[in-house]
């Protein structure tokens, strides 16, 4: 994601019902993925077979590279579809419930090291 | 992952159409082959007509570009209509569901040949798509193909079929044949062919590899949060020369730009190559697979791959080359095979397992040593 620290920065001022704003969200590490020409797919290591995550969950993965709040996350798909972020809250709420799920999220809280 | 060609089969076409139809899909699959090199002429966009496009599609999954598609697409020096893009988008997302399946046995396999200390490599698309192309989705691949030490061969096999619940393709030719003549033992993984190799090539040019020159170098790379190893760069290298110039015939075209891009990712030395070629006794495969890179994805002079062309072949490597050139190559290659071997008693064991396999793998082909004998017969003398 182009200019990821410049909106992270943005994104400390733009609410986003961030009911936890401590907690951060990265990629499993040991997922294995591939970007396909309209998302990723993804195949975690319990799976029993891939998942494919569509637009906007391309950019989410992208973002998942490195730990987020769920805030920043907000901002950075909320600037690309030039839309406000609180307006994309939900669904990347529910992806992140989905990736969760399927085993592909890893979420601490801020403060704590992470477990890897 | 075949591609239907069903509709392409029932248009009714002229036989010279249908020979126009043929030509035109082959331009564009070395557009695709192409697209992106280094030391070429730029393509201009281009876009496939829909009378062909089924055909396109078919040659796509056949020399293995789906993913070259994917990038030229992306790239947008490929146009596709929506439906067009539909199709390609789904072709490749199903060769990259095969392709993280086979990524994720290469996990479990590599931790079981560790756990055993059994040396290894990994090979081909599962080792290129991510050494050397700009994104692995580029680069798709069906098959997990792995290098064993080859005294460690056997052992490697019943692991793949003890801990993985593998299953033999077929029987060993004759015990012990595996581990000191077979390229590679095929073994089946629920939906995915594992592909255990004692050598980087079929037939004569499989015999002179120095197999501890490849062993002695490697280079990791990541797949998931695991590290593995390939092949180190010249190795690497050397193996996409064998499978451009021997690996299918005629060549696939992935295999050409698969050697275009290490020639270049890796920044091959002419001389290293030219000594390694020397001692593997494999010059001219360097030379044809440098020949006909360069010419069937047009590379300028300027490329890597053009300094290795003048490259002096001494005629009994010719020879050799020619065994793999033709329909009865199963045959000639073997027989290629017994004279580069060495020793009298590797030669023998070789051509007695040939010539009078087990009966078990004489049943699971459905021949009787006979047949077997007449089968081989008609096919060195172009009769079958």
């Amino acid at each position: 994601v182009d200019g990821l620290s410049g909106v992270m920065q943005h994104a400390r001022g733009i609410g986003c019902s961030d009911v936890d704003s401590d907690r951060l969200y990265s990629r499993h590490s040991d997922v294995l993925w591939r970007r396909t020409l309209d998302g990723v797919i993804l195949l975690p290591p319990q799976a029993a077979s891939a998942t494919h995550i569509t637009s906007p969950g391309e950019l989410i993965w992208a973002t998942l590279e490195s730990p987020v709040t769920l805030n920043q996350i907000c901002a950075i798909v909320g600037e690309h579809f030039a839309v406000p972020a609180a307006s994309v809250a939900n669904d990347v709420r529910t992806l992140l419930n989905d990736l969760d799920r399927i085993q592909a999220l890893r979420t601490f809280d801020r403060g704590v090291d992470p477990p890897f | 992952l075949n591609v239907s060609t069903e509709q392409a089969a029932q248009d009714s076409r002229s036989p010279l159409k249908e020979r126009e139809a043929t030509l035109l899909v082959r331009e564009f699959l070395l557009s695709v082959a192409g697209h992106g090199l280094s030391h070429t002429t730029p393509r201009v966009p281009f876009s496939v007509p829909e009378s062909v496009f089924d055909e396109f599609l078919g040659g796509l999954t056949t020399e293995r570009l789906v993913g070259a598609a994917a990038e030229a697409y992306t790239d947008r020096a490929l146009v596709l209509t929506s439906s067009q893009f539909d199709s390609l988008n789904r072709l490749h997302k199903d060769w990259l569901q095969q392709a993280v399946g086979v990524e994720r046995l290469l996990i479990r396999f590599a931790e079981l040949l560790r756990a055993e200390g059994i040396p290894f490599r990994s090979l081909k698309g599962v080792a290129l798509a991510q050494v050397v192309y700009r994104d692995p989705a580029w680069r798709v691949f069906a098959d997990l193909d792995v290098l064993v030490a080859a005294d460690r061969l056997d052992e490697a096999v019943q692991l793949a079929l003890r801990q993985l619940g593998g299953h033999r393709a077929e029987p060993e030719i004759r015990p012990g044949f595996d581990s000191e003549f077979a390229k590679d033992v095929l073994v089946h993984v629920d939906q995915i062919e594992l592909d255990l190799h004692r050598t980087l090539i079929s037939g004569p040019f499989g015999f002179t590899i120095g197999l501890d020159d490849v062993f002695a170098g490697s280079a990791p790379h990541r797949v998931g949060d695991v590290e593995v190893p390939a092949l180190d760069a010249v190795s690497m290298f050397m193996h996409a020369c064998y499978n451009a110039a021997l690996g299918d015939y005629p060549p696939r075209l992935s295999g050409l730009r698969d050697l275009a891009l290490v020639a270049v990712h890796l920044q091959i030395d002419r001389d290293v190559v030219a000594d390694v070629a020397r001692r593997w006794r494999a010059t001219a495969v360097v030379r044809q697979a440098a020949e006909i890179t360069v010419r069937e994805l047009g590379l300028h002079a300027s490329h890597p791959l053009s300094g290795l062309i003048n490259l002096e072949v001494r005629r009994g490597q010719r020879l050799l080359l020619r065994s793999y050139e033709t329909p009865a190559r199963s045959y000639t290659r073997p027989l290629a095979s017994a004279i580069v071997m060495r020793g009298v008693r590797s030669r023998w064991k070789f051509v007695r397992a040939l010539v009078t396999p087990s009966r078990e793998y004489l049943a699971s082909r459905g021949w009787s040593l006979r047949s077997h004998a007449a089968r081989a017969r008609d096919r060195l003398l172009g009769r079958g």
